[in-house]
């Protein structure tokens, strides 16, 4: 495609759009000559264009649409209802064909549909001899200029570049600013420098803005077409059409509004006849309404219809099993009405084309998500449905908390962002809890997996102890985890820009990209799920032996009882459901098969776990007595050497953050993490000499495997 | 310090760095090539190369990067991963500034962090010796390193009087082929 042909077409396009708008404003304002005027230049411009590109099709529509607007703009017609259809008709036609011209280059076929509209034209254009002088002797207003000769196009990529170069320049005036702090001859010159650069850096971003009215402008016709169709009466207002958007922003969220205004129209506003029965007026008001909100920008799609009703979805929810109906009581109308977000949810009755398949508002929730805004939804049953977009001022710039760690400064995106908690340096120690080499600390009743952010990046700290720093835990959403990140200190929010990482950087998986902040520092940006994603290979490497026990203990109910012992000090929780026994045995009576401790427990053979070591140092004192519990797994069975029994007590289960999973190998006693004896992790017990002897073998025994090897 | 080279004209002449005309046998094409010091060594690249010479960079490390990467530079409203030469040269780093050479590779700009930037010469390509293909630089007698198993980082050399000038090659100094070189 040629250029003439490229900006023909972008200009043609343009062109309609205000005629478009034109005509949708020319039914509350038939009288407006200026309004006419616009729509009348719009499509002889097209038609001057066409005829010189040779463009046919175009060129008679255009013609017959030029007929009748200079009758209109004349005065020798007034708009009507027939008219401004045929208008519409006229303009969807022209856009079909501009669109058939950029995707094949030529005008394609339907010389038959034209004629018809040609005919319908012309006429709507014959009545209008009866009553030419109807509004007949104003003068014309033509020749004004175009408002849009002052205006050039710019591509985005450039809007982009100007916007780095900015930034850097904002950087440079900071340095030069320190640098003539005490120059007193450089001082006027470099106040000027910063004053210039600031502005400058203003007029780069509003170069970068647009109005939310290039959105807003196509719903006139939306909501005109559709209350056509659905029957419906539907004043449009629209109000803050100057506020301006970042250009990208605009284009995220064109589908999710345009859906919300169908929904509104097709669920919300009722029929006349029954507005008019619930003594409402018979039209109904849908209001547009964009405006800001510190350092967001509000839009809003609001109209006086029906409402939703709480009732129905709460029994759509339990129907399709979103919620069950034990929890639907208990939730509040707010988080019922949040379901209407769920995938797969829709209260409406039947399924029109306009509306109600179930997919909607789900989809309006994850595009805007997906530009980092957020939807609210209000309701009052028979008074209307408020529908409210929060969206950040521009794609390029998102806010995140500057995090420092052993001199280092990361940010973390504000999106991934669930609370910070800040741990005094004296109660740094008690506050983490070990199990095995895993951090983990109880955050509002649930385990949350610490990770050191200086262990994770091996940065070296000088010798030190924890305890004698204050820490800050940020928690984070990860996927469908959260986990704790350690920290040094918090150095604030701020509003950054994302810079992507060469690729061997970014090949390291932690990071997602980088930004620079005021100063000039270089900061990284840290990916939470890959931190998350990291972390996991960390905790399966440590509890891969717990993991095994998931399947024997999934089935426990919340609380379960434990026999709480010590081992050699340390305080560990046994299933009481495994415990079979507690005997006092002498040391003596143990006996070797291998390195294994076995017992002839009833003239079976019970392996000994002696975990804290309390076998040794004393073995061959013939009068030591020991405690062994004896527990049963399945089918074997295993017995525990501990120091002391110490009580029975009831265990919470732990969860991991974020899932419903029961935590493995941990458990809450007293309000303290107590780690699980781990039954799976008895060590196949088996030599094969002495698997042959009878006398210490007993059959009935399901040992664990004997693996072959050992033989 | 910071030379900004247009690739249609010629390196502009900044206060201390000259250009010298200093071919040894006067014939051959001439060859701009930018000299420069690291750990007391004299490395060149050509200058059709170098995009542009930053000075006093200080890099901000990057935990967890590639042995051979110093860190992050801004440069003109992006960031720069900087390459270390020290590093790749097994050499310890140094404390203080150093100066940066902006490279293009297929994978975009990357940094060659390098101690200071010498001189700009124009060199006769009649006294350039490639270096065989599979030498790893070590016969040069410069260097005598664990991590030379970048084979062909150095691409030949030219004759300067009494000294060589050791030319690098830009195409191994990619840091994506440098991630696999080390892989």
């Amino acid at each position: 495609m040629d250029e003439l042909t490229r900006d023909f077409l972008i200009e043609s396009h343009e062109g309609l759009d205000r005629m478009e708008r034109g005509i949708t404003e020319l039914e509350q304002r038939p009288q407006d000559r200026e309004l006419l005027a616009e729509i009348f230049r719009a499509v002889h411009t097209i038609k001057g264009t066409t005829g010189f590109l040779g463009f046919s099709r175009l060129e008679k529509l255009a013609h017959a649409g030029e007929n009748l607007l200079s009758q209109l703009r004349d005065g020798k017609l007034v708009p009507n209802r027939a008219i401004t259809t045929a208008l519409l008709q006229l303009m969807d036609a022209l856009r079909a064909i501009l669109r058939c011209i950029e995707i094949e280059n030529n005008e394609g076929v339907g010389e038959g549909e034209d004629a018809r509209l040609i005919t319908l034209i012309a006429e709507l254009q014959s009545p209008a001899k009866g009553d030419a002088n109807a509004a007949g002797d104003s003068v014309a207003t033509d020749a004004r200029p175009a408002f849009h000769d002052n205006t050039v196009r710019v591509d985005i990529a450039l809007l982009d570049r100007m916007m780095d170069l900015v930034g850097e320049l904002l950087l440079t005036r900071n340095q030069i600013l320190l640098a003539t702090e005490s120059d007193s001859s450089l001082m006027i010159s470099s106040r000027r420098l910063d004053i210039l650069t600031a502005d400058l850096h203003e007029s780069v971003i509003s170069a970068r803005m647009q109005p939310v009215s290039s959105l807003f402008s196509r719903f006139p016709r939306i909501v005109r077409d559709l209350s056509q169709s659905l029957n419906r009466k539907v004043r449009l207002i629209i109000e803050g059409q100057e506020t301006e958007l970042d250009r990208c922003m605009l284009d995220a969220i064109k589908e999710p509004l345009t859906h919300t205004v169908r929904n509104s129209l097709d669920h919300g506003i009722e029929p006349p006849e029954l507005r008019f029965a619930l003594g409402k007026e018979k039209e109904g008001i849908l209001t547009l309404c964009a405006r800001h909100e510190s350092n967001h920008i509000v839009i809003e799609v609001a109209d006086d219809g029906a409402g939703i009703c709480v009732e129905k979805v709460r029994i759509k929810a339990i129907e399709r099993g979103l919620i069950n109906a034990e929890q639907a009581p208990q939730l509040s109308e707010d988080e019922l009405l949040q379901l209407v977000f769920h995938p797969g949810f829709s209260t409406a009755e039947k399924v029109t084309n306009i509306s109600g398949r179930g997919v909607g508002m789900d989809v309006v929730r994850t595009n805007i998500d997906k530009v980092g805004g957020k939807v609210q939804i209000e309701s009052r049953p028979g008074k209307g449905t408020t529908l409210r977009f929060r969206l950040p001022l521009t794609l390029a710039v998102i806010p995140a908390l500057i995090v420092r760690t052993v001199q280092q400064s990361f940010a973390i995106p504000q999106a991934s962002l669930l609370e910070l908690v800040h741990i005094s340096r004296q109660h740094v120690v008690s506050a983490v809890e070990w199990i095995d080499d895993i951090p983990l600390y109880r955050f509002r009743g649930k385990l949350l997996p610490l990770i050191f952010l200086d262990r994770m990046l091996s940065l070296y700290r000088e010798p030190y102890s924890h305890s004698s720093y204050d820490c800050f835990v940020v928690v984070l959403n990860a996927g469908e985890r959260h986990l704790g990140l350690v920290v040094d200190e918090i150095a604030g929010l701020h509003e950054i820009v994302v810079k992507p990482l060469s690729p061997v950087l970014s090949s390291i998986g932690l990071y997602s990209g980088v930004t620079i902040l005021g100063n000039g520092t270089l900061v990284l940006i840290l990916d939470s799920s890959a931190i998350a994603a990291r972390a996991r290979i960390r905790r399966n490497a440590g509890t891969e032996s717990m993991e095994h026990m998931t399947g024997a203990s999934e089935t426990v109910d919340q609380i379960m009882d434990f026999l709480l012992v010590d081992i050699a000090g340390r305080k560990t929780a046994i299933p009481l459901s495994n415990v079979v026994r507690i005997e006092q045995i002498r040391l003596l009576s143990i006996e070797y098969l291998g390195p294994q401790a076995v017992l002839n427990f009833d003239g079976k053979l019970l392996p000994i776990e002696d975990a804290g070591g309390l076998i040794a140092p004393e073995v061959g004192d013939q009068n030591i007595f020991r405690t062994v519990v004896v527990c049963a797994q399945a089918d074997s069975y295993v017995g525990f050497m501990v120091s002391r029994v110490l009580k029975i007590a009831p265990g919470c289960d732990l969860f991991q953050p974020g899932s419903d999973q029961c935590a493995v190998g941990a458990t809450l006693i007293d309000g303290r993490v107590v780690s699980v004896v781990d039954m799976g992790r008895i060590p196949p017990f088996a030599s094969a000499p002495e698997s042959r002897d009878e006398t210490i073998m007993d059959h009935s025994f399901a040992w664990p495997q004997v693996s072959r090897s050992m033989a | 310090m910071s030379i900004q080279r247009n690739p249609a004209s010629d390196v502009e002449r900044t206060s201390g760095i000259n250009i010298t005309r200093n071919s040894e046998s006067g014939k051959g094409e001439s060859i701009e090539i930018c000299s420069f010091t690291v750990a007391g060594s004299v490395f060149a690249l050509p200058i059709r190369h170098i995009v542009e010479i930053v000075g006093k960079v200080h890099p901000q490390p990057v935990p967890l990067s590639p042995f051979f990467i110093a860190g992050l530079v801004y440069y003109r409203g992006n960031v720069l991963t900087a390459l270390s030469l020290r590093r790749l040269l097994d050499v310890k780093d140094c404390e203080g500034s150093h100066e940066l050479l902006v490279l293009e590779c297929i994978h975009g700009s990357f940094g060659l962090l390098v101690d200071s930037v010498e001189d700009l010469l124009v060199v006769s390509s009649a006294d350039y010796e490639a270096i065989p293909g599979n030498s790893d630089g070590r016969f040069l007698g410069i260097l005598d390193t664990q991590r030379m198993r970048i084979r062909g980082l150095f691409a030949g050399s030219y004759k300067q009087g009494e000294r060589l000038l050791i030319t690098l090659n830009t195409d191994e100094l990619d840091p994506m082929r440098l991630a696999e070189t080390f892989a």
